[in-house]
């Protein structure tokens, strides 16, 4: 039986009049919606927010995506056609120990005042203080457009790139309080430990006490709260909150040519929010890791918008903790490489990525040629996708199998194994994801464990993963294969110390390597066929002792709408896409500031 | 009279404050307990980078974040709790500005979004879960209500947040997809700011909305089905009173407590409980910070914020209870008329 | 009194199957429950788990071969479902379980001893929950390497004991004002009598749907925290197909992809709807008044 329903008609309409009046309520919001679509250009990107936000870009909360618009170097680098762009320096020239550099006259500030050789100056000094230029002697000033760098002893291609690549960040008006108090440390420090490589040990306590002055320095430097960057590029920072940063064109600016008005960066870094962005044509160019449905999806629902694929200049794979049997046998690594059909797994992980070649070398397939000498590739192991041979290879190592197939140790031990990866990195979760499915498949148990940032850097230096997703060589800026063998293969190099590589290995003609010493000549050396021969050697090691095994070299996926709001896209074999070397953003920037993007106008 | 009840207002207090500094006591050490020693990392890449003696490293690091691992925890209690009680919070430790600064700008947007979607997710609730108590026998209408109250209480709210923003807010583009406001409009009391506001609030909110009106729904229905059980409700139908009058003053007056009841306790643990619907939204609130401070591993700023939801959830208690005196029936009717 | 618990249980057993006789929606429940019972128990061993990616047959249509579809590497999604419900029902199982054993022990020591351990135990139930829930919870899924489903139970329990222990101590003060009890005491029955053949049988129903509302709390929460990724990924389970579809490989994007988004959807859904039904009926089944 139902009850007469007392309160029909009154909760009818009161259904009916909260239904409408909430309703009403949302239609002036829905009509707010963002219809002022002003000629700027549009990315996605990370900041700090507010109250976090401060416009010191040296220190946590002026760090972000915003930098590359605001600031800028002295020279753009350009891997591609291997040549600089003139940005705020005009020419330099190197001679011995010294590297002189003119300046742009008239390049000005934000707040309009004229750029000088003391912003270079005072720029560099922070980076001294952060711990750059160890061989640095001085930097001096003779007039406002001329700036010298020297040394202790003539300095590799990769010291002067980064002179020349670094973003001068550092206004004199704002930061030169510090300049002083640190250029004569410089002088101190320049004084007491000369030239030498080898501290005694009173050199060795005023190093370390000059870390502590640096470091007090560097903090009261951080300490800067202006409320915006000034920078000398073509955009300067107009409104921040949580969810947008706008910049402005700086009518100070020497960048004539950019016509664009306005660059808007919306908040999110992470591959599925820049999606969203594409799908809703809310950006103008994104570079998220993208499957090829998705990226169909995104063209499917903007026909204008191109895509390219860039290299990263990294490779994606796995490094081996050789502290952890059975990892430190050389076979079980070779092993593994061979257990692994890195096609396929490219597909999961990043399909638009170059699978990595069989040789397994830290350096780019592109770059290859000129680092590989006929001899040195005729000694390489190749690495193709071998399951049988690599099973062949474990069984004649003494490996074996128990009855659910699981392998053992030679000592008896059941093998499995962790891959360590970051939370939230969705390609590398997905690829190792597919690896532990393939290694499970083939009887070595394996799971993955996500972690966040901090906790993964600390295990990585700790040494206390079994395998960790990494990047093997991260060539960003430099654009050198020193920067990889370091990282891999020096002490306290960001893989080195997470593989715990002995400090001598083996080498070619069975002779023991320094790896230490063999890296600093690669880095460092001025002479080229040192450095040369140094890197062959690492290598011949890399290949043969497997301490890294590549997946695949990344290309990021980058999307750029074209005639929405901005016209004039490059194509895709444009040498200025190899910009992205520095970062992705730098390449928009320059292509804004540059005047070559422009307004799509009334079309 | 009145001299009892105030003591036992001071007893309450006095408790409050207790626990607040147990769980304060808990969450310092708690923290501190979590792997991932910043201090350590930023050690290492000074070593790496500078080649310094481990040491000198880890000093320097100290100095960095302000922070000195070698002071013993409960002395570090100790100075925290004195800064307290002089209203310092402390500095954040990697932002280096006042921790209540950042938590005197976030809270008003946590506190804007926990009103509008309690507001809804209860009205929503308690509405549909009496009507599904009194009309229990109407099949279709409990089975809406039913339909509604478990799908809300299956998928967490950041999923439902999620599918909204992707169906709503990328497909339908009718709601923006991030942040608080839209920049072109200046913060204060405005109209345009103020719209632009309530805009943003509402994918965040529908997703706090959804993911709760069930719990709302069910808590309403058991209240009014337990009333509708009892002996007076009979007596009232018996003595043939109007269903509207049983209704309303029966049914809706009695039922509606328990919920009321719990409503100081859902806003409080809305506080803390923002942080991935916030975190997806961009919303500039409590619990973006929060995540913030936890991948940075900002004891500071966690304690603060941790400090707040502790003391929301104390006072929310205390308004709970003395809520229920308040709208007891049994006072209210000895004061009706 | 045994012959009056005995002819009660009796009781029971017929009010039982009337209850679901006359509440579809209670049969429903438990058959669901069931069905998943046994997906967990039997599927696995029906069907096989592909971990291999194939992905050329990534988001596939639902079709013969693949009766839900294939994920965003090529793989069974059905197959996937089945070997994840273990995990989740393993989790909602353990959780409870711990909630319920930690609440009993707490709670039935505070309501029956009283006095000061009472006062020391319901200030410590306090202290646990003014503590802000899912910060702590985030913050203890780092602490403690979670590994498998039992010890993912366990830190969820942590969280959900003081309510419970709260709600039995004071059921058990309620009952102990009642005449039964006071009568036991009066003829000096042993406090072990007391607990577990008066006080004991007349808590179970509010136990038993405890039970159940932890468990169905216990789903939601694990399937948050493996949203966010705090645990590792273990092959497949409904909160990590979860995380794959909506942040990590697009799914959500792609329209072929939405068999594999809303399978897991729709399996959480429906394990709840399950466990709320069944709790009804055994709502209407301990209390007569619901009844009729």
């Amino acid at each position: 039986m139902n009850r007469p329903g007392p309160f029909q008609n009154r909760f009818d309409r009161l259904l009916k009049w909260g239904l409408s009046l909430g309703l009403l309520a949302l239609l002036p919001a829905c009509l707010a919606s963002p219809t002022n679509q002003v000629s700027g250009f549009r990315c996605s990107g990370s900041w700090f927010i507010p109250p976090s936000f401060h416009g010191n870009p040296w220190s946590q909360g002026g760090d972000g995506t915003h930098l590359a618009f605001v600031y800028e170097p002295l020279f753009l680098y350009l891997p591609d056609s291997q040549t600089y762009l003139p940005q705020l320096g005009l020419s330099y020239k190197i001679s011995g120990k010294r590297l002189d550099i003119k300046l742009r006259p008239e390049a000005r500030w934000h707040d309009g005042r004229p750029f000088t050789s003391q912003d270079v100056k005072s720029s560099f000094l922070i980076y001294w203080l952060q711990g750059w230029g160890g061989r640095l002697k001085k930097i001096e000033t003779p007039d406002p457009h001329t700036v010298q760098f020297e040394w202790h002893e003539a300095v590799g291609p990769l010291e002067i790139r980064q002179v020349l690549g670094r973003r001068i960040q550092a206004a004199a008006h704002l930061f030169g309080q510090w300049s002083k108090p640190a250029e004569s440390l410089l002088h101190t420090a320049q004084q007491t430990l000369g030239a030498d490589r080898r501290y005694s040990q009173a050199q060795q306590r005023f190093y370390e006490n000059l870390q502590l002055k640096k470091n007090d320095l560097l903090q009261a430097a951080y300490a800067l709260r202006p409320p915006e960057p000034i920078g000398t590029n073509a955009y300067r920072v107009s409104k921040v909150t949580s969810s947008e940063l706008v910049l402005k064109r700086s009518p100070h600016s020497w960048h004539k040519a950019a016509r664009v008005q306005e660059v808007r960066i919306l908040r999110g870094s992470t591959n599925d929010v820049m999606w969203a962005y594409l799908l809703g044509g809310d950006i103008d160019a994104s570079h998220a890791t993208t499957p090829p449905d998705v990226a169909q999806q995104i063209q499917r629902l903007n026909p204008r918008v191109k895509l390219f694929h860039l290299p990263d200049f990294a490779n994606f794979g796995y490094v081996f903790n050789f502290r952890k049997p059975p990892l430190g046998d050389r076979v079980f690594r070779q092993a593994l490489a061979r257990l692994l059909d890195r096609d396929r797994l490219r597909m999961v992980g990043s399909y638009y990525s170059l699978t990595s070649d069989s040789q397994q070398l830290p350096l780019m397939q592109s770059d290859a040629s000129h680092w590989v000498s006929p001899e040195l590739k005729a000694g390489l192991l190749s690495y193709h996708y071998q399951p049988k041979q690599a099973f062949q290879a474990l069984s004649t190592a003494g490996y074996t199998r128990n009855s659910q197939g699981q392998w053992l140790t030679p000592q008896g031990q059941k093998i499995a194994l962790e891959i360590a990866v970051i939370a939230g990195y969705s390609d590398w979760v997905l690829a190792s994801e597919a690896v532990a499915a393939e290694l499970s498949h083939m009887g070595i148990p394996t799971q993955v464990r996500t972690y966040d940032a901090a906790l993964y850097h600390q295990l990585l230096r700790q040494g206390q993963i079994d395998l960790a997703a990494a990047f093997g060589f991260d060539y960003r800026q430099l654009m050198h294969p020193g920067v990889s063998l370091d990282r891999l293969f020096s002490q306290g190099g960001y893989l080195g110390m997470a593989a715990g590589l002995p400090v001598r290995l083996t080498g070619r003609k069975g002779r023991p390597l320094a790896l230490q010493e063999r890296v600093e000549t690669v880095v460092g050396s001025a002479d080229a066929n040192a450095a040369r021969a140094a890197a062959e050697d690492l290598l011949w090691l890399a290949n043969q002792q497997l301490p890294f095994l590549a997946i695949y070299e990344k290309r990021i996926s980058v999307f750029a709408l074209e005639g929405e709001r901005v016209r004039g896209w490059p194509q895709g074999d444009d040498p200025i896409w190899s910009l992205s070397s520095t970062s992705i953003d730098t390449v928009y920037a320059y292509l804004l500031s540059s005047g070559r993007l422009v307004p799509s106008g009334p079309s | 009279m009145k001299k009892i009840q105030l003591t036992a207002w001071q007893n309450k207090l006095l408790s409050g404050l207790l626990t607040i500094l147990a769980a304060t006591l808990i969450s310092f050490v708690l923290i501190r307990l979590m792997p991932g020693d910043f201090l350590e990392l930023r050690a290492s890449e000074l070593v790496q980078q500078q080649g310094l003696p481990y040491a000198t490293a880890y000093k320097i690091a100290s100095t960095q974040y302000q922070y000195d691992p070698s002071v013993p925890v409960w002395q570090q209690f100790f100075n925290y709790l004195s800064g307290l009680l002089q209203g310092n919070l402390g500095t954040s430790m990697t932002l280096r500005i006042p921790v209540s600064t950042v938590i005197w700008q976030a809270l008003p947007w946590t506190l804007f979004l926990s009103v509008i979607s309690l507001a809804l997710s209860f009205s929503m609730g308690i509405s549909l879960g009496i009507l599904a108590a009194w009309y229990r026998r109407k099949r279709w209408f409990e089975a809406l209500v039913n339909g509604l109250s478990v799908f809300s209480q299956a998928i967490p709210d950041f999923l439902i947040g999620l599918l909204l923003l992707v169906f709503l807010g990328v497909r339908l583009r009718w709601f923006p997809l991030r942040g608080a406001y839209d920049i072109s409009t200046d913060p204060g009391f405005n109209l345009p700011f103020l719209l632009s506001a309530l805009q943003h609030a509402i994918l965040p909110a529908l997703a706090f909305t959804l993911a709760s009106v069930g719990g709302w729904i069910l808590a309403m229905r058991a209240a009014a089905l337990q009333v509708l059980s009892e002996d007076y409700i009979q007596v009232a139908r018996a003595k043939g009173l109007k269903q509207r009058r049983i209704f309303v003053r029966y049914l809706a007056r009695n039922a509606i407590m328990p919920p009321v009841n719990a409503l100081a306790i859902a806003f409080a643990s809305m506080i803390s409980g923002s942080i991935f619907v916030e975190w997806m939204f961009a919303y500039p609130g409590i619990g973006y910070f929060f995540g913030y401070a936890i991948g940075n591993r900002d004891f500071t700023l966690l304690q603060g914020i941790l400090l707040v939801a502790t003391v929301t959830m104390v006072l929310a208690n205390m308004v709970a209870d003395a809520i229920a005196t308040w709208i007891d029936p049994r006072i209210d009717s000895g004061l009706g008329k | 009194m045994s012959a009056f618990k005995h002819s009660l249980q009796l009781l029971r057993q017929n009010v039982f199957w009337e209850v679901l006789r006359h509440n579809r929606r209670a049969a429903l429940g438990l058959f669901l429950l069931l069905g998943f019972a046994c997906m967990a128990t039997v599927g696995p061993l029906l069907f096989q788990l592909e971990t291999r990616s194939d992905y050329l047959l990534r988001f596939q249509a639902p079709s013969w071969a693949h009766w839900l579809g294939t994920d965003y590497a090529g793989r069974d999604t059905l197959a996937q479902l089945v070997h994840g419900s273990r995990d989740i029902i393993t989790i909602a199982f353990s959780s409870a379980l711990i909630t319920l054993l930690l609440a009993l022990l707490v709670g039935t020591l505070a309501g029956l001893l009283g006095g000061r351990l009472d006062q020391w135990l319901m200030r410590i139930i306090d202290i646990f929950l003014t503590l802000p829930r899912f910060p702590i919870m985030a913050i203890m899924a780092g602490l403690f390497s979670i590994q498998d489903p039992f010890s993912f139970g366990f830190v969820l329990a942590l969280f959900y004991w003081p309510g419970l222990a709260r709600g039995i101590r004071s059921q058990i003060l309620t009952l102990r004002s009642k005449d039964f009890i006071e009568i036991c005491q009066l003829m000096a029955l042993p406090l072990r009598h007391v607990i577990f053949a008066e006080l004991m049988p007349n808590i179970v129903p509010y136990l038993a749907i405890n039970f159940i509302n932890v468990a169905r709390d216990a789903i939601v929460a694990s399937v948050g925290i493996m949203l966010l990724g705090i645990v590792p990924l273990s092959a497949s389970n409904w909160g990590m197909m979860l995380n794959l579809a909506a942040t990590q490989t697009g799914a959500i994007y792609v329209p072929e992809a939405y068999p594999y988004l809303l399978a897991p959807i729709a399996c959480i859904v429906l394990f709840q709807f399950a466990l709320m039904a069944f709790a009804g009926g055994l709502e209407e089944f301990f209390d007569p008044r619901l009844r009729g």
